[in-house]
């Protein structure tokens, strides 16, 4: 034809595009083929086509009004393309009306539409350019594939367990630190007690008339709280007297007592090294306040216990006790036995730490330190039971017999 | 766990090995190499050096001195000289990995679905040995199929032909896996052979397998022109009978009947996998047809004569050239969810 002179390059230009059409109609013709619909209703279009050059509209026209311009401008129905192109005219009408969501699915409609555009003899791949663009939201162009997996068994994926597990780490660790936390808080609110215990100190100084001193010392404490000094239990105001106040309050008994103590016969052990010791552990002393001043009954014992509050004290349920433990130099390991044998406590005594022993009979004591540990029976000191860093076994803890010097 | 951590820091690649071209992909950089399947060898003191693989090989291709030797290390869609494919890859592997070459890589091979086990491993293990830390191996139809964008996954029958190099693959998919298959050893090669046979027959003039892929190229055609002699073209080669070099002209229509038998075997390819195809999968195919992808596909007019030849759509897919990397490539992408396509020999 005179095409092929013409443009050698390309196959399709619109002059030569009906010439495979023919053939493919001649070759239709002669095979049977399996088109679905000859459908003969649409012949509408042929009336009033070749009207307009399918160039002129294909400017900013729509791709579906560019191909039927250009089929209109071939004189072809749809049924003929269909028939040509082997593409089901439902698809083919669906392209020229826009209907993107009648096509199958993104390659297809692109490929049918490539392949009718060239048999209408335009610019396939600028057609298909602009139905991508046309189509952006129903036309998908990336095919999404899932694979069919089997259905799960229903058991929990391990990444859940983790997280789970992840979770429940986080909520005990988390409870343990508060936990944590909210004892440390109790012993920070210990200090402002042994104020409490001064209070009540002082307040028994002054019912007997002595120890004015001890109740002056007690004053600058006291000084905040002067409106309810007879108020025994201390409220918030004067719990927030730190524990400055407690060494204030203790320590100035012990400064002086050369003084107080032939009366209370408070052992002569109390002195300037243990006041220091206060000092270092004025935190520490909540175990005085643990026991509460109710249980105490005679002024002595209240001394005693001032005197023993520099270290932890054991035993303080036992409230008749006589006998008292104490480590003064190195710490010391004791083990107290009932009488059967059975264990009533066995620990390390930490260097001022005390036992108060049950006022009990039978019991046998056993001790690694000797030397370091301090027995006083009714708060008098008795003659230590060996040499330091001796160990003694069954020593009877009968007050008399201690008292005695047994 | 250690292969995970290195696979953060090598570049994962998807290799097309062509018969006629090799495409590398890389994870999330697409296809970052296009070249000519061939690898010219010098020899120098007995030894054998790679010289030149890809493009600047090809060059070379039936023009080499005595020394020199340019291989084309793949036939028919399957390694045909085992060490020198292994040098190619292993060219192609270190022309994309430069900049991250301490990790190796992860390395999706596609592989013709008509390969045969020994084959499959061929490949496989020269690109182990070319570098790869892990090789899987795909079917080609299968990531054509990907590539081309059909809806592999879903319950509804696609049909892919695609016309390599050394191969064409015809498969019925559904569902993620292939429901049929047929692989015949036909593609563009044979259609060069066929150029190159039926211009020495008629004009006695011996061409080239270069020039031959430029005639199919420019004036190829599944079937001839309506009337008239087509487009033409000038053919340069050495004349069979006083041995000179001679340039003739030939037509479109002489290149369309060279090439009528290599169409032919494919047409006969996808009726056959047609006629094994399953009702349900048919009447699928019916609705949207036949997809075409690979260089065969832009053989002007195949998509025409296939759809005379079986009365169903056919439409030829976006680049079908890149198809298989792409497809390929994207199976890399997603490799948790499409691992199900991925095999290994081993």
């Amino acid at each position: 034809m005179d095409s092929t002179a013409s443009d050698p390059q390309q196959t399709e230009t619109p002059a030569e595009a009906p010439e495979p059409a023919a053939a493919a109609e001649a070759a239709a013709a002669s095979e049977p083929v399996p088109e679905p619909e000859p459908v003969s209703e649409p012949m509408s279009e042929p009336v009033i086509g070749a009207v307009a050059p399918p160039a002129a509209l294909a400017v900013n026209a729509g791709v579906g009004a560019t191909l039927r311009s250009a089929r209109e401008g071939m004189g072809k129905t749809l049924p003929e393309c269909a028939k040509l192109l082997r593409i089901r005219q439902p698809f083919l009408e669906a392209l020229e009306e826009g209907r993107h969501r009648d096509l199958p699915g993104g390659t297809y409609a692109a490929g049918f539409l490539r392949t009718y555009a060239e048999f209408l003899g335009l610019d396939s791949e600028e057609m298909v350019r602009r139905f991508r663009e046309e189509g952006a939201g129903g036309f998908k162009n990336r095919t999404e594939l899932t694979f069919p997996s089997p259905v799960s068994e229903g058991r929990i994926p391990g990444g859940a367990v983790i997280f789970l597990g992840l979770i429940l780490a986080a909520v005990a660790y988390g409870g343990w630190y508060l936990l944590s936390s909210a004892e440390t808080k109790v012993t920070e609110m210990v200090p402002p007690l042994p104020d409490r215990l001064a209070g009540v100190l002082n307040r028994q100084a002054s019912l007997t008339g002595e120890t004015r001193p001890a109740g002056e010392a007690a004053k600058p404490g006291e000084e905040a709280m002067k409106a309810k000094e007879d108020v025994v239990p201390p409220t918030e105001t004067e719990e927030e007297k730190p524990a400055a106040q407690a060494p204030a309050a203790s320590e100035p008994v012990k400064a002086e007592a050369p003084q107080v103590e032939p009366p209370k016969a408070e052992p002569p052990k109390v002195e300037p090294v243990k006041a220091e010791a206060v000092k270092a552990e004025a935190p520490k002393v909540e175990p005085p306040k643990a026991e509460p001043p109710k249980v105490e009954p005679p002024k002595p014992e209240a001394a005693a216990a001032t005197s023993v509050s520099d270290g932890k004290v054991y035993g303080t349920e036992y409230a008749d006790s006589r006998v008292v433990l104490k480590a003064t130099g190195d710490d010391c390991w004791i083990q107290v036995r009932e009488v059967d044998g059975s264990l009533l406590m066995s620990r390390l005594l930490r260097r001022g730490d005390s036992f108060r022993v049950p006022n009990r009979s039978g019991l046998n004591l056993m001790v690694g330190n000797a030397g370091s540990l301090e027995v006083s029976v009714d708060g008098r000191k008795v003659p230590a039971l060996g040499a330091a860093g001796q160990v003694r076994r069954d020593i009877r803890l009968d007050p008399d017999k201690l008292a005695a010097g047994g | 766990m250690f292969s995970k951590l290195t696979g953060w820091m090598s570049a994962d690649m998807a290799i097309d090995l062509g018969t006629a071209n090799t495409l590398v992909y890389v994870k999330g950089r697409g296809i970052v190499l296009n070249e000519p399947s061939v690898v010219a060898i010098a020899e120098e003191k007995g030894k054998k050096k790679v010289l030149a693989v890809g493009d600047e090989a090809k060059m070379m291709l039936g023009r080499t001195p005595g020394y020199i030797q340019a291989i084309r290390p793949l036939r028919d869609g399957v390694i045909a000289d085992f060490e020198v494919a292994e040098e190619m890859i292993k060219h192609f592997i270190r022309k994309v990995h430069n900049r991250r070459s301490f990790a190796s890589p992860l390395v999706i091979v596609c592989v013709p679905s008509g390969s045969t086990a020994v084959e499959r491993r061929a490949i496989q293990e020269s690109a182990e040995s070319a570098g790869a830390r892990r090789v899987f191996l795909i079917e080609e139809p299968m990531a054509a199929a990907i590539g081309a964008g059909l809806p592999v996954t879903e319950p509804t029958g696609s049909m892919v032909v695609d016309i390599g190099g050394g191969t064409t693959e015809v498969a019925v998919l559904s569902l993620g896996g292939i429901v049929y298959s047929r692989s015949v050893r036909v593609g563009g090669d044979k259609m060069d052979e066929a150029i190159i046979a039926y211009i020495r027959r008629n004009h006695n003039l011996l061409v080239g397998e270069g020039s031959a892929e430029r005639i199919k190229k420019e004036i190829g055609s599944a079937c001839p022109p309506e009337d008239g002699e087509g487009r033409t073209m000038e053919i340069k080669g050495r004349d069979l009978m006083n041995g000179v070099p001679k340039e003739l002209i030939i037509s479109e229509r002489q290149i369309a009947e060279s090439l009528a038998e290599p169409v032919g075997a494919i047409i006969e390819a996808v009726k056959v996998a047609l006629e094994h195809t399953a009702p349900e999968l048919a009447a699928d195919i019916v609705d949207k047809g036949i997809v075409l992808t690979g260089g065969g596909a832009l053989l002007s007019n195949l998509d025409y004569v296939l759809r005379h030849a079986t009365g169903l759509p056919v439409s030829i897919a976006d680049d079908p050239l890149s198809c298989v990397a792409l497809g390929t490539g994207r199976a890399l992408e997603e490799m948790p969810k499409l691992k199900n396509v991925l095999t290994s020999m081993y």
